[in-house]
C-alpha cells in the first residue's frame, strides 16, 4: 500500500487498522516470526514519509502495542532517530502528543509497570535515555505562546518517567526553556507570553531534580545557569532566588570535597557575570560565598576559593570595584597559604606542592595591578621576597612547577613593563 | 588526516564521545560544566616542539579573561593553551580595543578558545555560531585556522602565525 497508494496515507492507516483489529483480539503472545513481520510493517511506512505524516497514522500506535516491550522500544527508538536523522521538526503540541504517545515505551514505566525492572545502569537504557532527551531539539515552533505549550506537554510527558529517567530528560528540556527565554527577551514588547512565567517553568522544573537521583552538582549547574539567563533580563529578585535555591543544594547535599571546589567555582564566575544585582543581595551572596571558601576540606583548596573570590570585589563596571576589599581577600588567601604550608610541612617534612600557591597569588595581585589598582604593588614586593626566599630555599626538585611559574610570572611582568602598559609596572622591581 | 583531537568538555554524553573518537582516536578531553564522566580538570601534552594545555576555563575567573587564562598557561607552563566555557576570549575592560577573538598572541604564548562545535545553547553568548580550531603544527611554528559555520556556509580564517621563541 504504501508503493502503491503513496499519496494515500489513510489507506495505509486502513492496513494498520485492520491489522490491528485481527490481531488486537488474540491473547496469546507473538511468536518471533510474525513479530518480525509486524516490524516490518511498522517500518515501512517510516522509510517512506517523514515522521509528521506518520503521526497522521492513528492505527499505528494500536499495532505498536501487539509487540513485546523490548520490541515496541526498538521501534520507538527507530521512530526518534527518524526524526534526528531527517530533522524533522515538530512545532504543534497535537504533534508532539502524538509522537510521545508512539513513543511511550521509553517514557514510562508502562501501565502494569512492566518497564519497572528496567536496570538504569544498562547502557542501552542509558542510550535510550539520550536519544529521547535528543529529540527535543526537533520540537520546536518559532511562536512563542506555540513554544511554551509544546514545553508544558513535554514536561508532562516526561513527568510520568520518574527517577530513572527525569535526570536524563529533564536537563535538556530545561534547555529548551532557557532557549526560550531568550527569544521572549528578544521579542520585547511583542511577545504574546510573560518572561517570568517561563523562569516559573524553569525553577519548578528544576525543583523536581534533587528528589529524583539527578546529582546535586548537576542541579546547581542548572540552577547557575537560570540564574545568569535571569541576569540578562535584568530581573534581580528571580536572580536571586535561582541563586538561594543554589545554595541551599549545595549546603545541604553536594559533600565530595571536589565536587564542593568545582561549584564553588561556578557560583563565583556566574556572580562575577551578575552586573543586576543591588548591593544588599550582592553583599548577602559574596558573604554565603566567603563563608562557604573557608570551610572547604583541603587549605590549598580554601586558599585557590579565596583567591578567586577577590574578582566578587572587583565587578564588571567601576562602581562594582572596591580595591580595598580585593586587597582585604587576597590577604586572607595569603593566610591560609600560609596555614597551608605549615599543615604539609608537618605531615610530611616536606612542603607538599603548597608554596606554588604563593606564585598564584602573586598573578592574583598581577591581575589587579593590571586592573588599575595600585594598592597591590606593597603585597606584590612582599611576596616576590616570599617567593624568592622559598626558591631560595628549596631542598627537592619536586618544586620544579613552582620555579617555572615563578620564571613565567617574571617573563610576564618584564613584557608588560615594555609595552604600552608599562607604566602601571612601574614600581616592581625584576 | 586529523592526528589529535583536543576537546574542552561538555561531550555531556558517551555517544558524543564516542563520535569523536570515531573521526580521530588520539582524542584529549577535560571536564566541562556538565560532564559527568571523569575526565580531568586540566591535561598537557606534546605535540612536536609545543607544549598544548587544555582547560574547560569555567575554573578561570573571570571567565574568558585574557589575563587570568595567562596566569594559567604560565602555571601549566604551555606555549599553546586551549580553552572554552565562553565562546571567545576577552581583554578585561580596561582595553576596549583588544577585540573578543578565539585565536590570541599574547606575550610569547598562544591562547586559543574554539567556541562550541554544535553551536549549543550558551550561559553568556548570545547566537552561538559552530566553530573549531584547526591548528598546523610545523617543528618551529604554529598556523591557526578558525572554521565558523555562518549562515549554512562554512567560514574559514587563518588567524595567527605562532612561532616558538627559542
Amino acid at each position: 500500500t504504501v508503493k502503491v497508494h503513496k499519496d494515500d496515507l489513510t489507506k495505509v492507516d486502513l492496513v494498520l487498522n485492520g491489522c490491528a483489529k485481527v490481531l488486537g483480539g488474540r491473547t496469546e503472545e507473538l511468536n518471533p516470526k510474525a513479530t518480525k513481520e509486524l516490524v516490518v510493517l511498522l517500518s515501512a511506512p517510516l522509510a517512506e514519509y517523514d515522521v509528521v505524516s506518520i503521526l497522521s497514522l492513528n492505527a499505528y500506535p494500536d499495532v505498536m502495542a501487539l509487540l513485546k516491550d523490548d520490541v515496541r522500544k526498538d521501534m520507538a527508538v527507530t521512530i526518534i532517530k527518524s526524526v534526528i536523522n531527517s530533522g524533522t521538526i515538530l512545532s504543534s503540541v497535537a504533534q508532539v502528543d502524538m509522537l510521545f504517545e508512539f513513543i511511550m515505551q521509553l517514557i514510562t514505566d508502562g501501565d502494569e509497570g512492566e518497564n519497572k525492572e528496567e536496570d538504569p545502569d544498562d547502557e542501552d537504557f542509558q542510550e535510550q535515555q539520550n536519544l529521547v532527551g535528543r529529540l527535543i531539539m526537533y520540537l520546536h515552533s518559532d511562536d512563542l505562546d506555540v513554544m511554551f505549550k509544546i514545553l508544558y506537554t513535554i514536561r508532562r510527558h516526561f513527568g510520568t518517567g520518574g527517577p530513572k529517567r527525569l535526570k536524563y530528560t529533564l536537563p535538556p528540556t530545561i534547555f529548551a526553556a532557557l532557549r526560550l527565554v531568550r527569544k521572549v527577551q528578544a521579542a520585547g514588547d511583542q511577545s504574546t507570553i510573560s518572561i517570568k512565567k517561563v523562569f516559573q517553568f524553569l525553577h519548578q522544573t528544576v525543583q523536581v531534580l534533587p528528589a529524583n537521583d539527578c546529582p546535586p552538582e548537576t542541579t546547581v549547574r542548572l540552577l547557575l545557569q537560570c540564574a545568569l539567563a535571569a541576569n540578562e533580563c535584568k530581573l534581580e529578585d528571580i536572580l536571586y532566588a535561582f541563586f538561594e535555591s543554589a545554595f541551599t543544594i549545595y549546603e545541604e547535599e553536594v559533600s565530595d570535597s571536589r565536587e564542593q571546589v568545582s561549584a564553588l567555582q561556578l557560583f563565583i564566575g556566574t556572580m562575577h557575570q551578575c552586573t543586576c544585582f543591588g548591593a544588599d543581595n550582592r553583599d548577602a551572596l559574596i558573604h554565603k560565598c566567603t563563608v562557604y571558601t573557608s570551610r572547604l576540606l583541603k587549605k590549598p583548596d580554601q586558599c585557590r576559593a579565596a583567591y578567586i573570590c577577590s574578582h566578587l570585589f572587583w565587578g564588571k563596571e567601576e562602581d562594582a570595584q572596591d580595591g580595598d576589599k580585593v586587597l582585604l581577600c587576597l590577604k586572607r588567601a595569603l593566610k591560609v597559604a600560609n596555614a597551608a604550608q605549615q599543615v604539609a610541612a608537618a605531615a610530611r617534612g616536606s612542603d607538599g606542592g603548597s608554596s606554588a600557591l604563593f606564585v598564584e597569588i602573586l598573578n592574583k595581585y598581577l591581575f589587579f595591578l593590571d586592573a588599575g589598582n595600585t594598592k597591590v604593588l606593597p603585597p606584590i614586593e612582599q611576596l616576590m621576597d616570599l617567593i624568592q626566599n622559598e626558591i631560595d630555599n628549596l631542598e627537592s626538585t619536586s618544586e620544579g612547577n613552582m620555579e617555572a611559574f615563578y620564571k613565567a610570572t617574571i617573563r610576564h611582568i618584564q613584557q608588560q613593563k615594555a609595552s604600552e602598559e608599562g607604566s602601571k609596572y612601574e614600581g616592581i622591581n625584576v | 588526516k586529523i592526528q589529535h583531537i583536543l576537546c574542552t568538555g561538555d561531550l555531556c554524553i558517551k555517544e558524543m564521545h564516542d563520535y569523536l573518537k570515531g573521526i580521530c582516536s588520539d582524542l584529549h578531553i577535560v571536564k566541562g560544566e556538565f560532564d559527568e564522566s571523569n575526565y580531568p580538570e586540566t591535561k598537557v601534552l606534546t605535540v612536536g616542539s609545543f607544549k598544548i594545555g587544555i582547560c574547560h576555563g569555567h575554573q578561570v575567573i573571570p571567565w574568558g579573561d585574557i589575563e587570568s587564562l595567562a596566569m594559567l598557561q604560565r602555571q601549566l607552563d604551555v606555549d599553546i593553551l586551549v580553552s572554552g566555557h565562553v565562546t571567545s576570549q576577552v581583554a578585561g575592560e580596561k582595553d576596549k580595543e583588544r577585540k573578543q577573538c578565539k585565536v590570541l598572541k599574547y606575550e610569547d604564548r598562544l591562547l586559543v578558545n574554539p567556541g562550541s562545535a554544535t553551536g549549543a545553547y550558551n550561559g553568556i553568548t548570545h547566537d552561538v555560531k559552530p566553530s573549531f580550531v584547526l591548528l598546523d603544527i610545523a617543528e618551529l611554528k604554529v598556523d591557526a585556522y578558525v572554521y565558523e559555520l555562518v549562515d549554512g556556509d562554512v567560514k574559514v580564517e587563518k588567524v595567527d602565525e605562532f612561532v616558538r621563541k627559542q
